[in-house]
């Protein structure tokens, strides 16, 4: 059954709660490291700021986001909090995913 | 259809990431316990050694062996977490794989493809414009080598007169000529160096 526009709006201002969440969550792991927690902090300005959409294609951008964002948070348990090269990676993933998901909206 | 989930649909992704953060903080935690054991151990060698007393150098000896078998312990512990690990990754992966192939799918073209009948049409269609294309350039072709073939030569100009005859005899003479002399010349030459020798 095809979901209203208004239903699809909640879905995506909800996970983009979620993400912003998500991030507040990748900033306390990374206490141990300022420059990490800095750039964090961007992250999660820009995700405050992504404006819900209806569009489909964006609802799965900011899926991805969300996806990027747990692996960061893994990847950070891993790394005891510390920026190791699998962290910058992800890192700047999300921060592609989300000027992507920007461009198309 | 089937209303229910089954325990996997139901599974979402955060879920799943959340359990593996828990097991790898467990993990870590075990490593560095061992690391500490291990630390723990190398100090009351270090002590053993320097004792005079035997009877605490058996308290050493003793503690030092309750302490190994608890590190082989944690280590049993720690290959355990890393083996769950490995499989919530995978899980993880399959979840990433199902919403994955569930996007795709919703791709505008590739709803296109399941039209296989249309599909079938389109690239028969194609074949068709493809073969008459190619049939109009034969054809030309055809049309080329039939006109050039009903061609005649023109004869007063490209043929051989009477006069180009007798003229082509006289060149023919002359090259005979000029062969039988360098033959001869030749023999000539050879009989002077056999007899030289």
């Amino acid at each position: 059954m095809a979901k209203k526009d208004s239903e699809k709006f909640l879905m995506d201002r909800n996970l983009i709660e979620e993400c912003e969440k998500a991030v507040s969550t990748l900033i306390i792991l990374s206490e141990a490291d300022d420059e990490l927690k800095s750039s964090l902090k961007v992250v999660k300005e820009k995700v405050k700021y992504l404006v819900p959409s209806v569009d489909d294609k964006i609802y799965e951008y900011d899926r991805r986001i969300k996806n990027l964002i747990d692996d960061m948070k893994i990847a950070l348990v891993e790394a005891r909090g510390e920026s190791n090269r699998k962290v910058r990676s992800v890192l700047a993933e999300i921060k592609v995913a989300i000027a992507d998901r920007n461009a198309r909206i | 259809m089937w209303i229910f989930k089954s325990k996997y649909e139901k599974l979402t992704r955060e879920e799943v990431v959340d359990a593996i953060c828990k097991l790898e903080n467990e993990e870590k935690t075990i490593e560095e316990g061992l690391t500490s054991a291990q630390e723990e151990i190398d100090e009351l060698m270090e002590k053993g050694k320097k004792e005079k007393n035997k009877d605490v150098k058996l308290f050493y000896a003793k503690k030092i062996n309750a302490i190994k078998q608890e590190r082989e312990q944690n280590v049993q512990r720690a290959l355990y977490l890393m083996y769950n690990i490995q499989l919530m990754n995978k899980l993880k992966t399959s979840i990433d794989d199902n919403q994955f192939f569930k996007t795709s799918r919703k791709v505008p073209l590739n709803k296109m493809l399941t039209d296989q009948k249309g599909l079938a049409k389109f690239l028969n269609k194609t074949l068709g414009t493809r073969t008459r294309a190619e049939d109009v350039l034969t054809s030309a072709d055809e049309v080329f080598h039939t006109i050039e073939e009903s061609y005649d030569k023109n004869e007063s100009i490209y043929g051989v007169n009477e006069q180009d005859d007798a003229l082509l005899s006289m060149f023919e003479t002359e090259d005979q000529i000029k062969e039988e002399e360098e033959m001869f010349s030749n023999d000539e030459q050879k009989l002077s160096e056999g007899q030289g020798e």
